[in-house]
């Protein structure tokens, strides 16, 4: 196993801290981060009478909250009263990530809902269905959470096939007329920035885009009651970098990161250094209240997150907290943010959201760092986490290089104030965590360096959770998936092979891998990003792109009694595009990517009628015997 | 004269993804890796990340995907640590015939140290293409070369390492 054994020391070499901060210094420095140039409506007299009314408003807000940081003991996390007193802060921030402690794990209460009447827009919204409603049933983007979409570049209503082209700014709308697809419509965004990921929600299409010009995320919203003539609704703006979101029923949440430089405030102008949010009914810098801070766990970058409804374009609720994110969690009720610290753990916190607003309850950390959203999960209040970190032990020296220490896996469960109460640790020393799948109480990851555990953990006491199974097979697993009762689906590599596992998981304590199949395949975005996986076990269907020998095929598998059956594989004639690796400079050559021509491609179905959609071409396959029903191109 | 940096005239609509702060935030552990298994050096490649991210940062605005950005901050390291190169101290640590030393403590140092005694060329492209995981094409793309010198480099890499290794898998 040269490969992983290559992998695995190979990764231990990484830069220092203070490497790494120098560099970060250094570029902010270069003023890519130019302050925020948002439309402001309000100014002078107005807007500080207007931010004063805001203030107001939160009190009542504030009042009922103090109980709650009284009970906690609320020592450091505090929410600003104005905007002078985030000022002072920021001023204060040195400019390196700051580890949040343990003990500051406190739970604050606010946030502010500045609409009201959310409830009967919803309503509204559930029973205004498209007219023209001839959707069958369809496939929906993979998404870790039921109920709460994830964005994708490609998304179905079982109607049209929606294709976002982010190099050419344009979605194209196709009638998918079962199986021989039209294009009815190119909806050209009027966007500055670089269009990232879309959902489809009732008969709205967002579009999330990010713009470094002004350093903000815009979310364009079109109506497509008549699919073939979108209409423009107002859009939503928030300061910052594209960092996630989700979509529950009609109320998007976008999580943003905003670095502040600190050569650039000015006290006079709130603008400089807080975060501002545009939309229908709101158009302004965030209220001072708003927005939290922690004098341990400070860096120079926000996190924003705020909820809006899709159906009005308006604003449900805003919280900025002084302090990185990376990994996003969302569940129906909760998100969970999760930043890696500079000693090699992770500062996590906790958002309540409910119909758009967002309000932060607590704040916590864990040992060890995150593989990706999956090592996250809420069950039951309690939240869990699987993490990997580094041990003092094996550290060593080869020559001049300084190899860290051994690395070690742990899981831990959190209370709903992220107060540790249960954990396993040092967990398959010297192993990596590769994937993680939480289905109820109980949960699975696999590690890797030379064998493949699969572990199980009994979470049903957790308080005390514990390792019931574990079971090792050759290669690993990127990702796993439910499929159907009492087995789990495992897409991941083996050597120079993509692989599919099969995990009889009916007994967890006992669990046992029911089939394998390995294919060759260079390169296959499934295996770096969930979404590119189609994985639906009521129709019996695996799929995902790949690229092999310069070629990029389409693979779609079943599980039938107990073995894996490969149902199709479809070539996809794309032709290799030319493309600079540096236009006017000293490398000008052409780049040619297997990687790129197979990425940006999704499988989906609509009634029985499975579809290859990329932006340049959409396969339509009868899913009795895969035959191909047509090939078309789009414009 | 901040104010007056070379991104003000940049064109509208420019990609977040190739920002040079998210960019260093994704790719400053494989450019690190690679200017290291390079120059063998954690103090060198310590500078050869500064170097490479000032420089990326004269480019970022015209970085079209995701894989572009990364092609190129690989291609910047190696002619990052190919000016290195050049400078007396490596000179003195790198052996100018690039031959390899006899290896016996496979076992005990680890397949890493065997890849750090390859001649640089090899190393560059066993390194590429099994941590970068890109393909012989795209190796020669990052390196300026063809394809296929690209497959006798890692062919040599790979025999050597079979010998020293006394590994089968490669």
């Amino acid at each position: 196993m040269f490969e992983e054994e290559y992998r695995n020391q190979i990764d231990k070499i990484e830069p220092d801290e203070t490497v790494r901060n120098e560099i970060r210094t250094r570029i902010s420095e270069h003023g890519t981060k130019k302050p925020m140039n948002l439309r402001i409506v309000m100014r002078g007299a107005f807007a500080a009478a207007a931010c004063f009314a805001l203030v107001c408003s939160a009190f009542a807000v504030t009042g009922r909250s103090g109980q709650f940081s009284k009970r906690n003991q609320l020592r450091k996390t505090v929410n600003s009263k104005d905007y002078s007193e985030i000022f002072d802060t920021i001023k204060t921030i040195e400019n390196k990530q700051i580890y949040i402690s343990e003990d500051i794990a406190t739970g604050v209460n606010y946030g502010f809902s500045s609409v009201p009447g959310n409830a009967s827009i919803t309503t509204k919204a559930k029973t205004s269905l498209p007219k023209d409603n001839t959707s069958a049933s369809h496939s929906e983007t993979t998404k870790q959470v039921e109920g709460v979409d994830e964005a994708d570049i490609i998304k179905t209503d079982g109607k049209c096939i929606y294709i976002l082209s982010q190099k050419d700014k344009k979605v194209k709308i196709v009638r998918a007329n079962n199986g021989n697809p039209e294009q009815c419509a190119i909806l050209e965004l009027s966007t500055d920035g670089y269009p990232e990921e879309m959902y489809l929600s009732g008969n709205r299409i967002v579009i999330i885009s990010g713009n470094a010009e002004n350093n903000s995320v815009i979310a364009e919203i079109y109506d497509i009651s008549n699919p073939e003539s979108p209409i423009k609704q107002e859009k939503c703006m928030q300061s910052g970098y594209y960092n996630d979101s989700r979509v529950i029923g009609n109320k998007l949440y976008i999580i943003s990161g905003l670095f502040i430089d600190k050569e650039n405030i000015d006290e006079g102008k709130p603008k400089t250094y807080v975060p501002e949010v545009v939309c229908k009914d709101y158009d302004s810098v965030v209220p001072a209240n708003s927005v939290l801070m922690s004098k341990e766990c400070l860096s120079a970058t926000y996190t924003v997150i705020s909820g809006y409804n899709i159906d009005d374009s308006t604003l449900c609720g805003t919280q900025s907290l002084l302090g990185d994110a990376a990994t996003v969690y969302c569940s129906e009720n909760n998100i969970i943010t999760a930043a890696r610290t500079e000693d090699g753990n992770t500062s996590v916190n906790r958002f309540e959201i409910s119909e758009g607003t967002v309000t932060h309850k607590a704040i916590g950390s864990v040992s060890g760092t995150l593989l990706n959203q999956f090592s996250i999960d809420e069950h039951n209040g309690n939240f869990r986490f699987v993490t990997t970190g580094f041990t003092k032990e094996g550290e060593t020296e080869i020559g001049a290089v300084k190899i860290i220490g051994d690395t070690i896996n742990a899981l831990y469960v959190l209370d709903g104030d992220l107060k540790q109460i249960g954990a396993i640790e040092n967990v398959a020393p010297g192993e990596r965590v590769y994937s993680v799948r939480f289905m109820g109480d109980i949960g699975y990851f696999v590690t890797f360096r030379q064998v493949d555990p699969l572990f199980s953990v009994d979470l049903s006491n957790p308080e005390k959770p514990a390792i019931i199974g574990s079971l090792k097979i050759p290669g690993f697993s990127n990702y796993l998936f439910p499929y159907g009762e009492g087995r789990l689906l495992g897409i991941g590599k083996n050597g120079a092979y993509a692989k599919l596992s099969m995990f009889d998981v009916s007994n967890p304590a006992n669990v046992s891998e029911s089939d394998v199949t390995e294919f060759d395949v260079d390169y296959a975005e499934a295996l770096q990003n969930h979404k590119a996986n189609l994985v639906d076990y009521n129709k019996n269907i695996i799929g995902f792109a790949y690229g092999v020998d310069d070629m990029v095929k389409y693979g779609i598998f079943s599980y039938e009694n107990g073995d894996f059956v490969q149902k199709a594989e479809i070539d996809l004639e794309y032709k290799t595009e030319p493309e600079y690796l540096y236009k006017n400079g000293e490398y000008s050559r052409v780049y040619t990517s297997i990687v790129g021509m197979a990425q940006d491609i999704r499988g989906l179905y609509i009634g029985d009628v499975f579809y290859v959609v990329s932006e340049k071409e959409i396969v339509s396959c009868n899913m009795d015997d895969f035959n191909i029903i047509s090939e078309v191109e789009l414009k | 004269m901040r104010g007056m940096c070379m991104f003000t005239e940049t064109a509208a609509g420019v990609p977040v993804f190739a920002r040079p702060e998210i960019a260093f935030e994704k790719y400053a552990d494989i450019v690190y890796r690679l200017a290291f298994v390079r120059t063998k050096s954690r103090y060198d490649s310590d500078d050869i990340l500064q170097d490479v991210f000032m420089r990326y940062m004269k480019v970022w605005t015209r970085m079209e995907s995701e894989e572009h950005v990364k092609a190129m901050l690989l291609r910047i390291t190696v002619n990052c640590s190919n000016s290195l190169k050049t400078s007396s101290w490596f000179k003195k640590t790198e052996p100018l015939d690039e031959s390899i030393e006899a290896a016996n403590t496979a076992e005990e140092n680890g397949v890493l140290c065997e890849v750090l005694k390859l001649p640089l060329k090899y190393r560059t492209a066993i390194h590429l293409y099994y941590y970068g995981g890109y393909s012989v094409k795209e190796i020669a793309m990052i390196l300026e070369t063809n394809p296929s010198t690209v497959k006798t480099r890692l062919a040599r890499g790979r025999e050597i390492l079979k010998n020293t290794l006394k590994a089968d898998d490669l």
